[in-house]
């Protein structure tokens, strides 16, 4: 393998794959970022096992060359290594140099660095799938996707299973589904084309760093699906996540149809006042907030037997439906309000031991909550 | 080597595992238990192998697969070995993800988890948990020193197979054919069960001291000689220096104790073959209950040295206690 290239396209493309590299991998081959040079380009792939990432760099961008390819070939180099040597680069192209199996030359200007590398043939066969039936998506709407619902996933590893977000694919409808049981926050995406019926559970971890991914480009993404993978297609970019195995809780029962009552707020002014009286509400407890619902207004309150306790009046926007009093985790209520959009929310209950849901004019996102006993 | 050059040393466990592996019958959880240095880890690699080599049915160690096992490298074979002595909480959490998430490659998931004993009980039983339910094609290999510290509830869940102490014999042999004196490797071969540690002891250029002074002193003790504190300032080895020499010293010096007492009972198969006719000559100098008394002061100052007692005053202690 022999190549020159510009070093900045360089540098961008590995900061890209980088973000898959970890420290922790019991494989030390995963250390390394694996580069495949052909004629047409370069294909650079980074992974910890869970997340892979992988870049295609083409020789011609808008018919300039940015690759000079003088022999064909592979090499696994350390990842971190390679980066920090690209960073401090000092010329407008570098170049790298297979000598034997496990030894690279990267020259630049008067530099030349010699590192020792693994074996490329002992680099996972990761297959990227391209399935012919893709969800469409714009990189913006699956952001927002993955943040109205990776706020509910469990955190506790006790059961693995909801530490992932459910992607249910069901009559041309995809089902982003996250829950820890106390909460469930589901997110509805209308598409196209056909596509067989799937339904798989990503972990939340991945989609994460998927988010940070894709903040900056701006595009359209295509989602391939499968039993055992899920990847993401972009701009010669693919991002691809192992799956959690197991069957997800079915849901889809759970978020009530009828409600009791129906009250509407002003989001930002219901975040303030759920802010404010979680004031008095103890680091690492479960905080329970309290709704009073009368004819002329609500009270919302919190007691702490320790700290103290701190009521606060507030009149809904609307309201509809009978009186009620319910008391629930304000952390949960906080979460789902800040991840929505639209200025208006309704909260909708259907009984004080029964789970509400909260909603915008936006029909796509349902946040649920289930309430506590009080008193 | 490969999985079938292990059936000289563990015929029966090789043996089974080639069966159950050729019926398809192998079970979805092992335990491997035996003494220190009979091959459990390496085993339990070979097994993995077999699962993926592209060979089917064998382990060639030249395949992708075979390397990669070897290299800790496969993505879906994970080796959890204990670093520093205990196998951390981090982990167990690690392999508990792992064991949730589908597979990188195609193919079985294996999981060989080493000296599960150095676990504790809370990681255990989180352990306990996924080898409880059974996930397809899914393969996990635990390996013990002492199936006595294990959990009981880890073990009825296991298929525990259990492996032979190696023949002193092959030691021996191994010994001889890296070039070692084979009155020395008879020695060595009873200081451990490990091919390699045997090997590195027996190259340890002390080692030849440390038994020309046990025989010394234990000639001194046959021969009721009142200076064995002397015989031990004018010997090549400080054993008050390194640890290491000490512990090898106390192994040879209960070889040959044992032998005395062997030749006592009228066996004569002793280790130090040199000594036979020194030993039938004085054996009857010592009464039986002295020598069982020395052999107890040995095992003591064994248990002495583990918990980092001042050398010179644990030898010396010794010394004037076998006398």
């Amino acid at each position: 393998m022999k190549f020159k290239i510009i070093n900045e396209i360089f540098i961008e493309a590995i900061n890209n794959v980088n973000r898959a590299l970890s420290n922790k991998t019991p494989m030390p081959i995963l250390k390394s970022v694996k580069i495949d040079l052909t004629n047409e380009g370069i294909n650079l792939t980074a992974s910890d096992s869970n997340i892979t990432i992988k870049q295609f760099i083409p020789t011609f961008i808008n018919d300039k060359q940015i690759i000079f390819v003088e022999e064909e070939g592979s090499s696994a180099i350390p990842g971190k290594l390679l980066q920090e040597v690209l960073r401090k680069a000092n010329d407008e192209f570098v170049e790298l140099t297979m000598i034997e199996d496990k030894l690279v030359h990267i020259n630049f200007k008067n530099a030349v660095f010699t590192l020792n590398c693994l074996d490329v043939k002992e680099y996972p066969n990761i297959n990227l799938i391209s399935s012919n039936q893709p969800i469409i998506v714009d990189s913006k709407k699956l952001s927002e996707i993955i943040r109205q619902t990776v706020i509910s996933i469990a955190t506790s590893e006790s059961r693995p299973i909801l530490t992932g977000i459910n992607f249910k694919v069901q009559d041309n409808i995809l089902y982003c589904i996250a829950t820890d049981s106390y909460r469930l926050s589901e997110k509805i995406f209308k598409f196209d084309n056909e596509i067989t019926d799937i339904n798989i559970v990503v972990p939340g971890k991945s989609l994460l760093e998927l988010e940070k991914l894709i903040q900056s480009k701006p595009g359209e993404i295509k989602i391939h699906l499968s039993n055992n993978i899920i990847s993401f297609e972009m701009d010669n970019l693919i991002f691809q996540s192992r799956l959690l195995d197991g069957t997800y809780p079915e849901t889809s029962r759970l978020i009530p149809k009828e409600f009791g009552l129906t009250l509407g707020f002003n989001r930002h002014e219901l975040i303030d006042i759920v802010d404010r009286v979680s004031l008095l509400s103890k680091e690492g407890a479960t905080n329970i907030i309290k709704f009073d619902v009368y004819e002329d207004k609500t009270i919302i309150s919190l007691e702490s037997t320790e700290i103290g306790k701190v009521v606060e009046e507030v009149h809904p926007l609307s309201q509809e439906g009978s009186l009620l009093r319910i008391g629930f985790n304000a952390k949960y209520l906080l979460d789902a309000l800040r991840i929505l959009d639209d200025n208006i929310v309704k909260i909708m209950f259907t009984g004080e031991v029964r789970p509400f849901i909260v909603k915008t004019k936006d029909e796509s996102i349902t946040q649920l909550i289930l309430p506590v006993r009080i008193e | 080597m490969s999985i079938k050059e292990y059936l000289n040393i563990q015929p029966k466990v090789v043996k089974m595992l080639l069966n159950s592996y050729n019926k398809q019958r192998l079970a979805h959880a092992y335990l491997f238990e035996g003494a220190k240095g009979t091959k459990k880890k390496a085993l339990a690699i070979e097994l993995a192998k077999l699962l993926y080599c592209e060979k089917q049915g064998e382990v060639c160690n030249e395949c992708i697969n075979c390397i990669r096992i070897e290299h800790q490298n496969h993505p879906n074979v994970l080796v959890v070995e204990a670093d520093n002595n205990t196998i951390k909480k981090e982990q167990v959490l690690y392999l508990q993800q792992e064991y949730h998430k589908t597979t990188l490659e195609p193919g079985p998931k294996v999981y060989i988890i080493d000296k599960i004993e150095k676990m504790s009980i809370n990681a255990a039983n989180s352990i306990l948990k996924f080898i409880e339910e059974p996930v397809a094609d899914t393969y996990t290999i635990l390996t013990t020193d002492n199936l006595h510290q294990i959990l009981p509830t880890i073990i009825s869940r296991c298929q525990v197979i259990n492996f032979q102490p190696i023949p002193k014999a092959s030691i021996v042999n191994y010994l001889i054919e890296n070039g070692v004196d084979t009155y020395i490797a008879g020695i060595c071969s009873h200081l451990t069960n490990d091919f390699d540690k045997a090997l590195e002891i027996a190259n340890n250029d002390k080692i030849i001291n440390i038994i020309d002074l046990v025989i010394m002193i234990s000639q001194a003790i046959l021969n009721k000689q009142e200076d064995i504190i002397v015989l031990l300032e004018n010997s090549n080895v400080d054993l008050t220096k390194d640890k290491k020499v000490s512990e090898y010293f106390l192994d040879v010096l209960l070889i040959y104790l044992r032998d005395i007492q062997n030749a006592k009972n009228n066996n004569f198969e002793i280790v130090f073959v040199n000594d036979l006719n020194f030993i039938q000559q004085y054996v009857v100098n010592i009464s039986k209950e002295k020598l069982i008394y020395n052999i107890n002061e040995v095992l003591k100052a064994k248990i002495n040295l583990e918990y980092n007692a001042n050398l010179v005053l644990l030898i010396d202690h010794l010394l004037l206690n076998l006398m």
